[in-house]
């Protein structure tokens, strides 16, 4: 069942000096369950598209249909809110909060908090591997790959169904980069959410389920492996 | 508001205590000149209400206020509420003085209209009367106080006194033989006696029609009507002239202790709203600061707030809650030990205004940018 589609998109930054088309009528599917990567060259549009997707951004052309609904009638902050995180590359965390804070943030925008708030946030940490005694450390006193793990547990708290994320590992080492790989594979095929990666790593594509190319702005392969 | 903003701040303790004394500092400050300027305020009201502008009749060139021997044609038109300068005036008052004499020890006797014309009986000077007799000073019964010491002797007894009008230093006009019943004491001196003015000048009369006044001051009833006043006067009572060689009297109004204490107190509370101004807008820009260094590298947590689903207006009053906070609960505690809190509150508006300013922009700041910084 496809959750989020992209339906003739297109996205031109405009500025006083230049028009860039960074992305052109792109259209392309994603269903709940599976793992999606988005690959191309750099400044092919990847993340721009992502964006787009995750409602950063207003398509110029064409619309972002989520569950069958136009984005542009729904409140963007909401959607992000409830179904859609966004994950980057560094930077997922409050360094003023401790792993804990930052795990349960999204819930209380969400207006969960206390008990069940805790409860929940500690499972998810939990799941993505981060042990009691790292809840009260700071992020900056995390490795970088426990670091978006807390990020991606925070999105599992939350319970958004669609988890955006541009190049997840691209700071990471071998063996984080698999940790956090596997993390999301699993997101996908045992909780049953939509996983969106924007990478440069075409090892890591290849574990995926579908690739979808761009190339200066168009989307110009989509290669169903499995 | 929230939980993990206040946690934020607590865990950036300089920028916080910052804030906290920037904005505490500057708002007992400006409570404290509030405070000065409103009593300063009252210092003024005061003037204008209770201060008493004295008036003194004078001759002409203004060298003498006692022993004027005015005449009743102008004592009954300071009186005169119609025709003379009646209504403007309040606690007139003239006495008559007498040289006095009971057998061989001398006396002063001296009418008043009223208890404020003389130390003795006045209560702010420190001296002061009893009497039994209601509106003593307005009688016009031939009665008298007495100091406390003869009061002591002469009580309810009628005195036998034989009384002059010193006329200048060489002549003096006998008004003869005069009973007084003394009926009260004075705090004052014992070679005095004091009686009601309207009984005095019945003792001029045996022997001139008129003249019947040593010295008449009165009291404005109304501060600001100096000019009026001299103008009401200008026919009988005209300006002190130094050069005038004409006879005559002269009105003269003391004014120049009341304009220049008024100016003195209009110029401090000009200078005091100057700084009160000044106060505010330093206020304005103390927030501004505060809310720019409060904001400064803190963009990527805003953008992270909005990547995560909260709405641009929660974020901006996120961020205006965190920066300020700390300067609220300074103003509060300034306001309540300054007794000012309307004053601190204006102190924090004007506070949080610069704040507001200074955290539109990293607060309105795209959150794609994000993206664009990893790159
Ligand atoms: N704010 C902007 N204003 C103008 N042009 C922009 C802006 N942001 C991106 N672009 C341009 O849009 C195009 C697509 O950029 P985008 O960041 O989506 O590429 P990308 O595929 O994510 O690249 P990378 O792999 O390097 O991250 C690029 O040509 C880029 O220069
Ligand atoms: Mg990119």
């Amino acid at each position: 069942m496809e959750i989020l589609r992209a339906e003739d998109l297109s996205f031109t930054y405009k500025n006083k000096y230049q028009t860039v088309n960074a992305v052109k009528n792109v259209t392309c599917g994603f269903e709940k369950g599976k793992a999606y990567a988005i690959v191309g060259k750099s400044g092919s549009g990847k993340t721009t598209l992502l964006s787009v997707l995750a409602g950063l951004e207003v398509p110029t052309e064409g619309k972002v249909l989520f569950d069958g609904q136009d984005l542009s009638k729904l409140n963007r902050d909401t959607y992000r809110r409830d179904h859609a995180a966004v994950i980057y590359q560094s930077y997922n965390l409050f360094p003023l909060l401790t792993v804990m804070e930052n795990a349960r943030y999204s819930m209380r925008l969400k207006g969960i908090k206390g008990e069940a708030a805790a409860k929940r946030a500690e499972q998810e940490l939990d799941a993505v591997g981060i042990k009691k005694e790292q809840y009260r450390r700071f992020p900056p006193q995390l490795s970088g790959g426990e670091q978006q793990r807390v990020a991606i547990a925070r999105a599992l708290a939350a319970g958004n169904e669609i988890i955006l994320a541009d190049e997840p590992t691209g700071n990471l080492d071998v063996a984080n980069s698999e940790l956090v790989v596997n993390m999301l594979l699993e997101l996908a095929h045992k909780d049953g959410r939509c996983v969106i990666v924007v990478t440069h790593d075409l090892d890591l594509a290849e574990r995926m389920d579908a690739i979808y190319t761009m190339c200066d702005g168009i989307m110009t392969m989509e290669n169903t492996l499995k | 508001m929230d939980g993990f903003s206040i946690k934020r701040l607590l865990r950036r303790p300089w920028l916080s205590i910052l804030s906290l004394i920037i904005g505490g500092v500057m708002c007992y400050f400006l409570c404290y000149l509030a405070n000065y300027r409103a009593d300063q305020e009252r210092q003024l009201e005061d003037l204008l209400e209770n201060y008493e502008i004295q008036c003194v009749v004078t001759d002409r060139k203004g060298r003498k206020a006692d022993d004027l021997r005015i005449s009743s044609r102008y004592t009954d038109f300071i009186t005169d509420e119609e025709n003379g300068l009646g209504m403007f005036t309040d606690d007139i008052r003239f006495t008559k003085e007498f040289a006095a004499s009971i057998e061989d020890t001398k006396w002063d006797l001296v009418g008043i209209s009223n208890p404020n014309c003389d130390e003795y009986t006045d209560e702010r000077f420190g001296g002061g009367y009893e009497t039994e007799v209601e509106d003593f000073f307005d009688s016009e019964e031939m009665i008298c106080l007495m100091s406390a010491k003869y009061y002591e002797e002469y009580k309810g007894t009628e005195i036998m006194l034989d009384v002059v009008d010193p006329y200048g230093l060489a002549l003096s006009l006998g008004v003869g033989e005069v009973f007084l019943k003394v009926e009260g004491f004075h705090k004052g001196s014992d070679d005095k006696i004091f009686m009601p003015y309207k009984a005095a000048k019945k003792l001029c009369s045996r022997i001139t029609h008129s003249i019947s006044t040593d010295t008449v001051v009165f009291v404005l009833k109304d501060n600001s009507k100096v000019d009026e006043v001299y103008t009401a006067a200008e026919t009988m009572l005209p300006k002190v002239d130094p050069d005038s060689y004409t006879p005559g009297y002269s009105l003269t109004i003391k004014d120049q202790v009341y304009k220049a204490n008024g100016a003195k107190l209009r110029q401090d509370i000009a200078r005091t709203g100057y700084l009160l101004t000044l106060i505010s807008i330093l206020g304005f820009c103390a927030g501004f600061l505060v809310g720019f260094l409060g904001t400064k590298g803190e963009t990527r947590n805003y953008a992270l707030m909005r990547t995560m689903g909260m709405r641009g207006f929660k974020l901006f009053l996120t961020v205006l809650f965190e920066q300020q906070i700390l300067a609220f609960i300074a103003c509060v505690i300034v306001g309540i030990i300054t007794k000012r809190p309307l004053t601190a509150a204006v102190f924090f508006v004007c506070h949080a205004l610069g704040t507001l300013i200074a955290v539109i922009k990293p607060v309105s700041a795209r959150p794609t940018e994000l993206l664009r910084d990893q790159e």
